[in-house]
């Protein structure tokens, strides 16, 4: 081969990639203030806040409440309360559920499926709130911390208007009774007042007071209790539980670290760590003795069945709990995939009543269980995205 | 004649004194043969142990009988030991021993247990978030609020009660105090601290006695999303996580700071990429953050602390992915 086409043949490789490197130099180099690790191009702003828009609810056909199935997702969007209500005696119950942020008020029947709102009077950043079983009151948090406020409601009959009028107190805790009344705990000095509010006769009495501030209640459906009082769970510090019956105190033999529990006029369920295990105890009133639970079992995802109440009915994750537990769950920390369960505290046995996961594919972590009228439907929240979900316990009861 | 009087009447009162002398019961003093019990005060429930101390060695060869509640024990028959479960609290139930000597002569010791709860509640004025259900725990320096509440069935009235409160055997408020049921005290260094109570009624009986460790923690910090409309989200936004949206915002939530440093922290100071970015809202723990790229990753630190106690702070980093 001739030198000079060697030559030749080795300019025109050079011009091409001198091509090739033109073109992407001035048409294909990503843009000067790109690039893979791309920032939130904060970092030498004075001012970066921003108005935040809110994010478009997902509105997709997930819930279908004419379901057959026994569970039922009821919202989409995240629940502040809810409750099963019946306007009248001869009325069919309706479930009820106040929408977190806006404090509207949505009915839906369970039989159609039907979704009304009943309550269109906006109660901004409603956190949290609770119905009267006759659907014609509320109460309600709007904020959270040193800014919370809460407000009783009254549903008009005739508009979805709600009247509304302040609570001037902190308020820790609250609920509603079965009797349409309502429960809260309101901080005095360094103790805890439970008070009753009777909306209907605008009266308010104080039923008991806790010796010490720091304190959960779990919440009995009746005004006279048993309401069960400790202070708050923590697998670093001892807890001890307090029974108020009528309004009067009684030390029950329950006490350790991590110690939470739920109770009924029969009996409760307490946890706490053992050794470097949370385990779980049931304590049967009518024989006094406590046996250790087949399961353990976060005493927060309990309900005792009214009608029955060596009954409750659990959100169990079948695992072995470490010893930092209830606090990494508070926390969020660790995420429960729950299966409902039926334990019997008088015959020391537990069954499995559903799997949702099994079912719906979804992980539930389930809290703020709560039975409907006659305990036909048990309702709760997943704690991971707020929704409301209903299983049919027992359809016959309706 | 005056001396030999007195001699005489010393000489004449002399046994007596001697008998006196070993009549220790007669003087008050400390019986030489008696029931001890481990725990000293039981609480309703506790497992007792009840001991037969003979520090004479006057029970050599004697028949030892127990009974609790008026039963014999049977299987702690000749035992210098027995257990037994203390009954309700309120209640008042007697364990005795009947001592019967190779003489044929008999003694019986009793003692009368009234379990008694003694519940010592420890809450922290540390900051934990709203919607955090569980407790408090103290940090270095931080005040630590402490309860103790006796319960013999009912709650017994703080006023007919004299506390006396121990912090590591260090005596709290100067002494005993009637009716002072409650103590507060700063976090001291260390691990844990043993907080110790002692209950005695108007007399200076001891009503209950206990001790508990409370163990102190440092300050911990999460981060958590805000949403407009429905408020904080009570999931951790974990590091590593993908952000959903144009816009995010974030809290950071100090667990067990001293609730004096949350309200008026030295630092609090967010990072975006290791540069210091002020958030430019009023709440110091909340920033703001917006997409600019389609996708990416960033940063995100932030810092709390107190330059008076510098162990009262934490500081933490995650970051989001977008």
């Amino acid at each position: 081969m001739k030198r000079t086409i060697i030559i030749i043949g080795g300019i025109g490789i050079i011009c091409v990639l001198i091509g090739v490197w033109a073109y992407f130099l001035f048409f294909a180099t990503p843009p000067e203030d790109g690039g893979i690790f791309a920032n939130f191009n904060l970092g030498n702003t004075t001012d970066p806040s921003i108005v935040i828009e809110a994010q478009p609810i997902e509105t997709e056909p997930i819930v279908d409440v004419t379901s057959p199935e026994r569970l039922r997702q009821l919202t989409t969007q995240p629940v502040a309360g809810f409750a099963e209500v019946q306007l009248t005696a001869s009325s069919t119950p309706e479930a009820r559920y106040i929408e977190a942020g806006t404090g509207h008020i949505y009915s839906i029947d369970l039989d159609s499926g039907e979704e009304v709102r009943v309550s269109a009077t906006t109660i901004p950043l409603t956190s949290r709130g609770v119905m009267s079983p006759n659907g014609q009151f509320v109460m309600l948090q709007s904020g959270t911390g040193m800014n919370a406020d809460f407000v009783i409601g009254v549903l008009s009959t005739t508009s979805d208007e709600l009247r509304n009028f302040a609570v001037p107190e902190t308020i820790t805790s609250f609920t509603a009774t079965s009797d349409n009344k309502f429960l809260y705990a309101s901080p005095v000095g360094s103790n805890l007042a439970v008070k009753v509010y009777d909306p209907a006769a605008n009266t308010l009495n104080t039923l008991f007071t806790v010796p010490f501030r720091d304190a959960t209640v779990a919440w009995h459906h009746t005004v006279q209790g048993p309401h069960l009082v400790y202070p708050h769970a923590t697998s670093r510090l001892e807890g001890y539980l307090y029974s108020y019956t009528s309004g009067v105190a009684t030390r029950l033999p329950a006490s350790g670290f991590g110690l939470s529990a739920v109770g009924s006029i029969d009996g409760y369920i307490f946890s706490r760590v053992v050794g470097d295990q949370y385990s779980t105890f049931g304590h049967n009133k009518l024989e006094d003795e406590t046996n250790i639970a087949p399961l353990s079992i976060i005493p927060d995802k309990c309900t005792f069945i009214k009608t029955n109440p060596t009954f409750a009915i659990c959100g169990i994750t079948i695992s072995e709990f470490p010893y930092k537990m209830p606090d990494t769950w508070y926390k969020g920390e660790v995420k429960m995939n729950d299966n409902l369960w039926e334990y019997n505290i008088e015959e020391k046995t537990a069954r499995q009543l559903i799997s949702p996961v099994n079912i719906t594919g979804r992980q539930i972590d389930i809290i703020e269980p709560q039975f409907g009228i006659n305990d036909a439907n048990l309702y709760f929240q997943n704690k991971l995205d707020q929704t409301l979900w209903m299983y049919e316990y027992n359809p016959f009861a309706r | 004649m005056r001396s030999l009087v007195l001699l005489a009447a010393f000489i004449i009162l002399l046994p007596s004194v001697a008998v006196a002398q070993f009549d220790m019961s007669a003087l008050g003093g400390t019986p030489q043969i008696a029931i001890t019990l481990s725990p000293t005060h039981p609480s309703p429930g506790d497992v007792v142990t009840a001991s037969l101390d003979d520090y004479a060695g006057g029970m050599f060869g004697a028949q030892i009988n127990w009974r609790y509640a008026g039963a014999p024990i049977p299987s702690a028959t000749n035992q210098r030991q027995v257990q037994f479960v203390a009954g309700d609290a309120g209640s008042d139930t007697p364990i005795e021993v009947t001592l019967t000597r190779t003489q044929g002569d008999t003694q019986t010791l009793r003692q009368v247990i009234s379990p008694v709860f003694m519940d010592i509640i420890i809450e922290p004025q540390t900051r934990v978030p709203d919607w955090y259900s569980g407790r408090a725990l103290p940090s270095l320096g931080s005040q630590v609020n402490a309860t103790v509440l006796l319960n013999d069935g009912s709650f017994i009235d703080p006023q007919s009660v004299v506390y006396t409160w121990r912090m590591n055997q260090r005596v709290l408020e100067g002494g005993s105090i009637r009716a002072g049921n409650q103590v507060a005290f700063p976090t001291p260094r260390g691990s844990s601290v043993v907080l110790s109570v002692t209950a005695a009624d108007l007399s200076g009986n001891t009503i209950a006695s206990r001790a508990v460790r409370v163990n102190i923690v440092q300050p911990e910090l999460g981060f958590y999303e805000k949403h407009a409309l429905y408020g904080m989200q009570a999931i951790p936004t974990i590091s590593g996580a993908t952000l959903i949206g144009s816009v995010v915002t974030l809290q950071a939530e100090p667990f067990f700071l001293d609730t004096r440093v949350y309200n008026r922290p030295d630092v609090a100071e967010w990072e975006i990429n290791s540069v210091r970015t002020p958030n430019g809202t009023n709440n110091p723990y909340e920033i703001t953050l917006q997409r600019t790229r389609s996708d990416g990753r960033t940063n995100v630190n932030f810092h709390v602390r107190s330059l008076q106690e510098i162990l009262q702070g934490s500081e933490e980093a995650i970051t989001l992915n977008f």
